[in-house]
């Protein structure tokens, strides 16, 4: 009978399904909106946003004037390749490191088992310092190297817990099988684990990624050959200090570039590659996020 | 993907052995402060003890009018600047001699832009190492950054050879750090030491002041002009309106904003903060009193700093103010962007405000003179006088000083000197070209110029500005001639405070916010009596003594 249906199985009227409509449009707009706005001022000339007080949310004339600013003998283009290369290692190393950490931990018969959890659980606690890190960078020799940018920041406790719980989760009659079949770890962890765990893979290697892709901090500290800085590094000491935008300014005959469009170009240059990932990770994301959601 | 070998050490022969490590970890310890982050632990242990006093055992350098172009408007001693038309094609040399030996130049520099080109791609970078006969390595550190870079460098023993060091970022400990790590060059540049350096017996006291630490003379100034901050007016948005753009007393400066404000058409009189206008107007002293009896008595104590706050609060209520006033304090760029396109008619900035005064020549505006609140006139804080300071690590090889000297001596020539401009303009027809007989940056020539070497070191600015609107620089010219007789100094501006250097920036955010929130109705007036008392709790009557005791 109708009226012992659920309501989520009854038609929906047309004003409820205007008002979802509704709400759908209105949240994409707000996640839209920020967009719009950091890539139409980027493509807007200086006349139009000096007219708008310091913001376009579209261009009466499209300006590329802020891109060429940015390619143009700038650091920009080699900084892009250096974050790729540096998100591109990092992340496969990290996930190398996190994975292997996370099966071992996840076996409570191994070695030192509760002792080593505890250490890296510590860890979560109790973060090093700024100088004591710089020390141990140093000290390693690895100051002025791009594997000072990746090594410091590897390996992390969390990501590390979110995986052995996922591994955890796994049927273990999938492992007594593989056993049954004369499988060793290394062959478990290849034929079993991974195969399964895709999903958290994707999801930590997505966090991992835009991890490095967005670290400004350690470069700062690490690298003192600018011709090494990433992108967000470069990119922050265009827009952060909006005050100015260059030491020439001070000299007579300097021409200022619109540096609020610039600004906004290179947000739009260091947002792409992120964006162009997520789309081919967001059913792995939705997978993963659920089941680290309900499997403890 | 490329991996780095190690770099070596910026300077030849000091590796790090374990004590140093250790030594400097709990220098760099103390300097972490700077960051907010170990604020508490600042005035504690490590570093040394704090000195008594940084004044002027040393003597000042002797100060030798340096070789330059005539003027179009001459400046003044006490501090107006030159103002020339366009930078002179023609000026003297005013180096002479060698000035390296072909070896490295490493150099820690500020920078505000993005990192410079790399040197087998710069020529205006390849012009000064020829120049200069150096190798110039410079290690880059962007300004907003300085605070978290620097005690690294300092805990990893890997400051380089040469350090300049920003003013106004108030490096915590630094005449420790300077008395343990760098060359007290008194006996260079003291008296008439300095006169063997030209363009360094160029510089002024107010920019000397601040390289003496321990009341020994550690550091070259970079000087910075000694106005502070003044309001500019658009001057079209206030005719239009039918208002009085140069007010004489407060109550002609309501109804100017009043009169300007339209909320219909989006105009407002102001856009940001102008707390600091509004006390020089009430007479508010700058920081500090000293009194008769040797005390100091800070500027938030002083009778008129309350009523001060709650005019601007006032201002502010009566809707004078743009809507985004929260979010425009703290972004120039926006602010400017409005006060260009006549939404916001008035802009509290600088004295060489660059988004306004340096590179449009169409923007019609004025720049308002200072008036007390009753008339008459107002009182106007002095800067500190130099941007920056650049010392060198401890060394006795008077070869080298010389050399950093000598370096100092060419990068501080005079504006219009062959020499300066050869750091302003780099090589012609790819940092520069001349159009209409003025010399005017490339694009390359400007991304060439953030190597930021011209920052280190040097004497009076002046204004030149021939991209901005017609007059100026002779706008500006006048305004300090009127406001120069008005300057108000700092009584404890170069006078060393230990709770200041380990404090000074928490107590001050502190009071700022306080400022704001009573500005932007967020809070009392009356609160502010209670924020007094927690700033002078913390640290600000420590503060007082400390500096009674210095002087």
């Amino acid at each position: 009978m109708n009226s012992t249906r659920p309501v989520w199985l009854g038609r929906p009227r047309p004003v409820a399904v205007a008002l979802k409509a509704l709400a759908l449009v209105l949240t994409c707009a707000v996640v839209i909106f920020p967009f719009l706005v950091v890539i139409s001022t980027s493509l807007a000339t200086k006349q139009q946003i000096d007219a708008n007080g310091g913001y376009v949310i579209w261009p009466t004339r499209i300006s590329f004037e802020a891109y060429k600013q940015i390619f143009n003998g700038t650091q920009v283009s080699r900084s892009i390749v250096i974050s790729v290369g540096v998100t591109a290692v990092g992340t496969a190393f990290s996930l190398l490191c996190t994975v292997l950490a996370a099966y071992g931990l996840s076996r409570r018969q191994s070695l030192f088992h509760r002792g080593l959890l505890s250490f890296v659980l510590f860890t979560l606690l109790f973060a090093p310092g700024m100088i004591p890190v710089y020390l141990m960078v140093k000290q390693l020799g690895m100051l002025n190297t791009y594997w000072s940018l990746i090594i410091p920041t590897a390996v992390s406790a969390f990501n590390i817990v979110i995986v052995r719980g996922f591994i955890q989760a796994i049927p273990r009659e999938l492992f007594d099988a593989a056993r049954m079949d004369g499988a060793g770890e290394w062959r478990i962890l290849r034929s079993v684990v991974l195969p399964n765990s895709k999903a958290v893979v994707a999801v930590v290697g997505l966090f991992i990624a835009v991890g490095y892709w967005n670290n400004y901090f350690g470069p700062l500290l690490y690298l003192n050959d600018t011709e090494m800085w990433p992108l967000q590094l470069v990119m922050r000491t265009f827009v952060l200090d909006n005050t100015v935008t260059s030491n020439a300014q001070a000299i007579p005959g300097y021409v200022a570039p619109p540096a609020q469009s610039v600004q906004m170009a290179l947000v739009a240059i260091a947002t792409l590659p992120i964006l162009c990932v997520y789309p081919f990770l967001t059913k792995h994301m939705s997978k993963g996020m659920l089941t680290g959601a309900i499997k403890g | 993907m490329g991996i780095r070998s190690r770099s070596a050490s910026p300077v030849p022969g000091e590796e790090l052995s374990r004590r140093a490590l250790l030594r400097n970890a709990g220098l760099a310890a103390a300097l972490v402060p700077m960051a907010g982050a170990l604020a508490a632990c600042g005035s504690g242990g490590g570093g040394g003890s704090a000195p008594a006093s940084a004044g002027k055992a040393a003597a000042m350098p002797a100060y030798v009018p340096p070789n330059k172009p005539k003027p179009l408007y001459e400046g003044t001693a006490q501090g107006v600047m030159d103002v020339y038309e366009s930078f002179p094609m023609d000026g003297p040399k005013t180096v002479t001699g060698p000035i390296g030996d072909g070896s490295d130049f490493n150099v820690m520099i500020m920078t505000y832009g993005q990192p410079s080109p790399p040197v087998n791609e710069s020529v205006y970078w390849q012009l000064l190492n020829k120049e200069l006969n150096l190798n110039v390595k410079p290690l880059q550190v962007p300004f907003a950054d300085f605070q978290t870079k620097f005690p690294a460098l300092v805990a990893g023993d890997d400051l380089p050879e040469f350090v300049s060091v920003p003013v106004s970022q108030n490096v915590a400990r630094l005449p420790q750090l300077a008395e343990a790590q760098f060359t007290d060059l008194s006996e260079y540049l003291s008296g008439d030491a300095v006169k063997k350096y030209p363009n360094l017996a160029g510089i002024q006291e107010a920019g000397w002041l601040n390289g003496f630490l321990n009341g020994r003379l550690y550091g070259v100034p970079r000087s910075d002009p000694i106005f502070t901050t003044q309001i500019y007016t658009k001057t079209d948005v206030i005719e239009a309106a039918g208002a009085n753009p140069r007010p004489a007393n407060l109550q002609e400066f309501r109804d100017l904003a009043k009169a300007v404000t339209d909320p219909k058409a989006g105009v407002y009189a102001f856009g940001g903060n102008i707390a600091g206008f509004v006390q020089m107007m009430f007479g508010v002293p700058n920081k500090w009193t000293r009194n008769s009896d040797g005390s100091f008595v800070s500027a938030y104590e002083h009778a008129a700093f309350v009523p001060a706050v709650a005019e601007l609060a006032a201002l502010y209520k009566s809707g004078v103010f743009h809507p985004d006033t929260p979010a425009l304090i703290s972004n120039k760029v926006q602010r400017d962007a409005l006060f260009r396109s006549g939404k916001v008619a008035m802009v509290h900035d600088g004295n060489r405000a660059f988004g306004i005064v340096a590179d449009d020549n169409k923007l019609v505006f004025d720049i308002m003179m200072p008036f007390g609140k009753d008339g008459g006139d107002a009182v106007h804080w002095t800067g500190n006088g130099a941007y920056a300071i650049t010392m060198i690590k401890k060394t006795s090889d008077k070869k080298r000083i010389d050399l950093f000297l000598k370096v100092l001596d060419y990068i501080s020539a005079p504006f219009g000197s062959r020499e300066s401009f050869a750091i302003n303009y780099g090589v012609e027809g790819a940092d520069y070209t001349i159009k209409d007989g003025v010399a005017v940056l490339t694009t390359r020539g400007q991304r060439e110029q953030d190597l930021g070497l011209a920052y280190i070191a040097g004497g009076p600015q002046v204004l030149c500005n021939p991209q901005g609107a017609p007059g100026v620089d002779k706008l500006n010219y006048d305004w300090q001639q009127k406001v120069v007789s008005t300057l108000l100094p700092n009584p404890a501006e170069h006078l060393y405070s230990q709770t200041f250097n380990s404090k000074g920036a928490a107590l001050q955010k502190q009071m700022d916010d306080a400022i704001v929130a009573v500005f932007l109705g967020r809070e009392p007036a009356s609160s502010l009596t209670a924020a007094v008392q927690k700033w002078k709790s913390g640290g600000g009557d420590q503060m007082a003594r400390e500096y009674a005791q210095a002087h």
